[in-house]
C-alpha cells in the first residue's frame, strides 16, 4: 500500500539542486543575513530553493513564461516579508506557502482580467528546464491540460502532497469541492494515459 | 451489489481513513475485480505521480529579473502608490518590463543605427500628460496614435523576426506581454476613476514604454 507523503515529508524538504546537503544553520544564516538587506545571502537562499518554487509555479500555470513571472513575484515578495519569518517552520516550508498563496491569488486576478493562453504539451521543449531521468513527460503533458480547478487540486494534493482540508481552505473552496476536482484530474489524466 | 463509489475508490487507493466503506463494500471488493482494477489503476498513477521531480531549474533570466526588482524595491512615488494601494502591484509588472528593457538596450548598443524606414512620429514618445491634457478625450486621442505607432512598429520587427535572434524575440514578446498587462491595468483603474490624473499619467507613461521597446526592437534589425 503507498500512501502520497504529506506536506510536512514532502513540501519542507529541502531543495535539491546541488549535491550538497543544506544544513539548517546555513539557511537560518543567509536569511539573517538576507533579511538585514544582503543581496548576495538572498541570491543563495534563490539558488537554493528556486527550483521547487518554479516547478510549484510551472505545474500550477502550466506556462514556462507565466512559470518564470511567478517565481518572481513568489522572490520578491519572500524578500520583502523577510523579517516577519520568525523561524517557527522551516524557511522552505514558508516559502512553500507563499509561493502557493502567490500562484493562487495571482491566477484568481488573472482569470478575472484575461483568458491565459493556454500552453499545453510546453513543458519538454523549455529552455533552461533540467529534468531528472525519471521526469515523465506524457505525465506533465496531460497535467498542463486538466481544467484550472482540477489543475490546481492535483498539483496541491498528489504532486505536493497538501490535505484536502489545507487545499479548500487555500482555495476557499469546500473539502466536497477539493477531492470532487481531484478524482476528476485523476480521471482525465488515466483517460489521457493509459492505451484505450 | 453496486460498484464503489468514486470517492470510496479514491480513498481506498490513498489508504484514507474516511472512506465510508463499511463491511458490506469489502465483501464486494472482495469479490469484483472491476473495483480491484479500478483501485489499481488509480495506484498506479499515483505511483508515476510521486515520481516526479520537485524541483525544476527556472530560466536564467529569472534571477536578474528579481535582482532588479528588489534592488529598486519602491520605485513609485507615494502619490501613485496610494492610486494602487488597493490593487494589485502593478508597478511590479513595470519594474519587470524596465528590466527587460534594459536587457535589450544592451544589446542595442552593439548596434546602434536608426532604421530610416520606421520613422517614429515625434508626438508619440513624447512626455507625460501635461495639465492641460488630463482628461479623457486629450488621452483617447493620444492613446490611438500610441497604438497606430506601436502597431506600425510591431508590424517591421514582425516582418522580420526571423533576423533576430529568438532570445531577442523572446524578451521583446514577454516585455511587451507585462507592458500590456500594465496598460490594462491602468485602462481599468482609470475607467473606474476617469477623473484621476495620476492614472491618466501612469497610462500614458505605459503606452510611451511599449513604443520605446519596439523603436529599441527595430534598431536592433539589421540594416538591409
Ligand atoms: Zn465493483
Amino acid at each position: 500500500m503507498f500512501k502520497l507523503p504529506g506536506p510536512a515529508s514532502r513540501v519542507a524538504q529541502p531543495v535539491k539542486s546541488n549535491s550538497s546537503v543544506l544544513s539548517a544553520s546555513n539557511v537560518t544564516d543567509l536569511v539573517s543575513r538576507a533579511s538585514a538587506g544582503d543581496n548576495a545571502a538572498f541570491e543563495e537562499l534563490y539558488r537554493q530553493h528556486a527550483g521547487r518554487v518554479y516547478a510549484l509555479c510551472l505545474r500550477l500555470s502550466g506556462d514556462t513564461g507565466r512559470a518564470s513571472e511567478l517565481t518572481q513575484d513568489v522572490f520578491v515578495r519572500c524578500w520583502e516579508r523577510l523579517e516577519s519569518f520568525r523561524g517557527e517552520s522551516a524557511f522552505s516550508s514558508w516559502l512553500h506557502r507563499l509561493a502557493v498563496n502567490v500562484a493562487l491569488s495571482t491566477h484568481r486576478r488573472d482569470s478575472r482580467r484575461w483568458r491565459r493562453v493556454q500552453a499545453v504539451a510546453i513543458l519538454p521543449d523549455a529552455p533552461g528546464t533540467v529534468r531528472s531521468d525519471s521526469s515523465d513527460i506524457d505525465l506533465e503533458k496531460a497535467i498542463t491540460t486538466l481544467p484550472t480547478g482540477a489543475r490546481t487540486v492535483f498539483v496541491l494534493h498528489d504532486v505536493e502532497g497538501y490535505k484536502h482540508e489545507e487545499i479548500a481552505n487555500l482555495m476557499g473552496i469546500a473539502v466536497g469541492t477539493s477531492k470532487a476536482h481531484l478524482f476528476r484530474a485523476r480521471r482525465l489524466l488515466r483517460k489521457s494515459l493509459e492505451p484505450q | 451489489m453496486k460498484h464503489l463509489t468514486e470517492e470510496q475508490l479514491n480513498d481506498l487507493a490513498d489508504d484514507a481513513i474516511p472512506a465510508r466503506v463499511g463491511p458490506e463494500h469489502e465483501r464486494h471488493i472482495a469479490e469484483c475485480l472491476t473495483c480491484r482494477a479500478e483501485i489499481a489503476r488509480i495506484r498506479s498513477l499515483a505511483k508515476r505521480i510521486g515520481a516526479l521531480p520537485l524541483s525544476i531549474q527556472p530560466p536564467a533570466e529569472t534571477w536578474p529579473m528579481i535582482s532588479a526588482r528588489i534592488r529598486n524595491s519602491a520605485p513609485i512615488p507615494d502619490q501613485e502608490r496610494s492610486v494602487l494601494s488597493r490593487r494589485p502591484p502593478a508597478w511590479s509588472w513595470l519594474a519587470a518590463a524596465a528590466v527587460l528593457l534594459v536587457v535589450v538596450s544592451s544589446a542595442v548598443t552593439t548596434l546602434v543605427v536608426r532604421r530610416p524606414d520606421v520613422e517614429v512620429p515625434a508626438t508619440v514618445a513624447s512626455r507625460p500628460a501635461t495639465d492641460n491634457d488630463r482628461n479623457l478625450a486629450a488621452l483617447s486621442s493620444r492613446e490611438e496614435g500610441f497604438r497606430n505607432t506601436a502597431d506600425e512598429l510591431w508590424a517591421a520587427v514582425n516582418a522580420r523576426r526571423d533576423q533576430l535572434s529568438p532570445e531577442t524575440i523572446a524578451t521583446v514578446e514577454r516585455s511587451i506581454k507585462l507592458i500590456d498587462a500594465a496598460i490594462l491595468e491602468a485602462r481599468e483603474a482609470l475607467a473606474s476613476d476617469p477623473n484621476n490624473a495620476v492614472i491618466a499619467d501612469m497610462l500614458a507613461a505605459r503606452y510611451e514604454r511599449k513604443v520605446d521597446l519596439l523603436k529599441r526592437a527595430t534598431e536592433l534589425l539589421p540594416q538591409s
